[in-house]
């Protein structure tokens, strides 16, 4: 299927990001052989983010950071990238990227991948609160924490709970302010997330849930909190993650349709032709598993959807993209894995192990449709509940997966 | 493209995040305790290929590669 005439000579990826490079490789992968541009905002070779917050928060040393793509390997795919040119608008008629340097970077197909931003706070003083993003980032916070034996932290998110989870100890007394009594209780389902609160407990932080925060004033060495309960809470340092925000800004007025993210179709499309998005900047207007538009903000997600969106430019194709979210997280050495989307109304179902101990599956739905499937350390586990999600398949199919899962390791046992 | 391929781990790379697990775990693990992935086994089949790919993409160290065997 064509979806113009036009040949396409000229792909610019807007964003150094991990959906921008895999949109790079879904290119090649599929055949298309003329010129790619990546557009990276930041000075820093693309590196793999998640590892910041997920292991080098607990490092010693000058932060390593890994290369999602050496030279070598851009150079064998024949890309080019361009770092430092942040994106500033796009011209939909005349096919232009401009960045902020005043290039003009021409397309004639354009992938949105420029990610997304956390969210920060202004403390009295309209001076931004830290946040998690960058190397430098990561810097700041493990010298303030060095420095001042505490860190509070604004929302507990996967990332404010993985900051937790690697700076409490004894050298550091870690504070976590939460307006909801139960954090991620939306991503891991009620009976994990209170496993996860309990691990946060046992291991000293200072949980202080249900209560928001009114304002901060002060700055580093000396901030001072005001709470909704009324108290007022004193810190040295503050980290901010209260989630993220899509980098579309740069779009408005563009003539893309965009509602906090760049709305596409199924397959990656945006409402202007020759203009796609991928990875957690794009909000997806249809997706099987997904029951309104949205934007997934994981790892996997930005890599698989970036890979699809390059594939359906070069195949000229308009295959739907139907990747079952998936994300991990790493809490005092646990690992937790989940596939799906976890609803409102979901029941839940431990089908190996028990909640409480340091191994455990729960599986989540409601009537005959099965949404997610949550994993402490039962990793192994996963696979057949994700074969069930990719096809969109029911509850009863997912118990059958349970009951083969278990069947196997009592024989196993028996065995062994 | 028949037949196996080889799957290469570097352990330099890889810091055991259980991505790949949870993709083929017949073919990865993450052991309790260990800084880093272990192959259960070094090759996979050719209609596994499509899977390896993924696991491989999806690895946030880039630890994971393959190439076909030497015959």
């Amino acid at each position: 299927m064509t979806t113009d005439g036009e040949l396409i000579k000229n792909v610019a990826i807007v964003g150094a990001s991990a959906a921008g490079l895999s949109a790079a490789d879904g290119l090649r992968e599929g055949g298309y052989g003329g010129k790619i541009i990546i557009l990276g905002d930041e000075q820093h070779e693309p590196y793999d983010r998640p590892t910041l917050s997920k292991k080098l928060l607990a490092s010693q040393g000058e932060p390593q950071l890994h290369a999602l793509r050496t030279r070598e390997r851009l150079e064998a795919a024949d890309v080019t990238l361009l770092l430092g040119h942040r994106a500033v608008g796009l011209d939909v008629d005349r096919h232009y990227v401009v960045t902020e340097n005043g290039d003009a970077v021409p397309w004639d197909a354009v992938i949105i991948a420029t990610g997304s931003r956390p969210r920060t706070l202004l403390t009295t003083e309209a001076e931004p609160l830290p946040v998690l993003r960058t190397p430098a980032d990561l810097t700041l916070l493990r010298q303030a924490a060095a420095r001042y034996g505490e860190v509070t932290l604004i929302g507990a998110g996967l990332i404010g709970l993985e900051v937790a989870a690697s700076l409490s100890g004894p050298q550091v007394k870690v504070t976590l302010i939460n307006d909801l009594e139960l954090p991620l209780r939306n991503v891991l389902g009620a009976p994990v997330a209170e496993q996860v609160r309990e691990l946060h407990r046992r291991h000293d932080v200072d949980l202080l849930l249900g209560v928001s925060v009114e304002s901060v004033s002060g700055g580093p060495g000396s901030y001072s909190v005001r709470l909704s309960n009324g108290s007022t809470h004193r810190t040295s340092f503050i980290l901010v993650g209260i989630g993220v925000d899509a980098n579309d800004d740069w779009l408005d007025g563009s003539g893309v349709a965009l509602d906090a993210g760049v709305l596409v179709d199924a397959t990656g499309r945006a409402n202007v032709p020759g203009v796609w998005a991928a990875g957690d900047v794009a909000r997806m207007l249809s997706h099987p598993l997904l029951p309104e538009s949205t934007r997934v903000e994981h790892w996997t997600h930005a890599i698989e959807h970036g890979r699809h969106v390059g594939l359906n430019v070069a195949r000229r194709s308009q295959v739907p993209f139907v990747g079952v979210p998936y994300f991990w997280t790493e809490q005092y050495g646990r690992r937790f894995h989940g596939y799906g989307r976890i609803r409102p109304d979901d029941t839940p179902l431990v089908v190996e192990g028990s909640l409480g101990d340091e191994e455990y599956l729960v599986l989540y739905g409601s009537g005959e449709e099965f949404h997610a499937v949550i994993s402490c350390e039962c990793v192994r586990s996963l696979r057949g509940y994700r074969k069930v999600l990719e096809r969109n398949g029911s509850w009863r199919e997912a118990l059958d997966v349970a009951s083969h899962t278990n069947l196997t390791r009592d024989v196993a046992l028996h065995t062994s | 493209m028949t037949g196996q391929v080889e799957v290469l781990l570097d352990t330099n790379l890889c810091m055991a995040y259980g991505v790949c697990v949870t993709t083929m775990p017949d073919v990865f693990d993450t052991p309790a305790g260990s800084p880093v992935a272990v192959l259960r086994r070094d090759r996979v089949e050719a209609h596994d290929r499509d899977e390896l790919e993924e696991a491989i993409r999806a690895c946030p160290a880039q630890a994971l590669a393959m190439r076909e065997p030497p015959s």
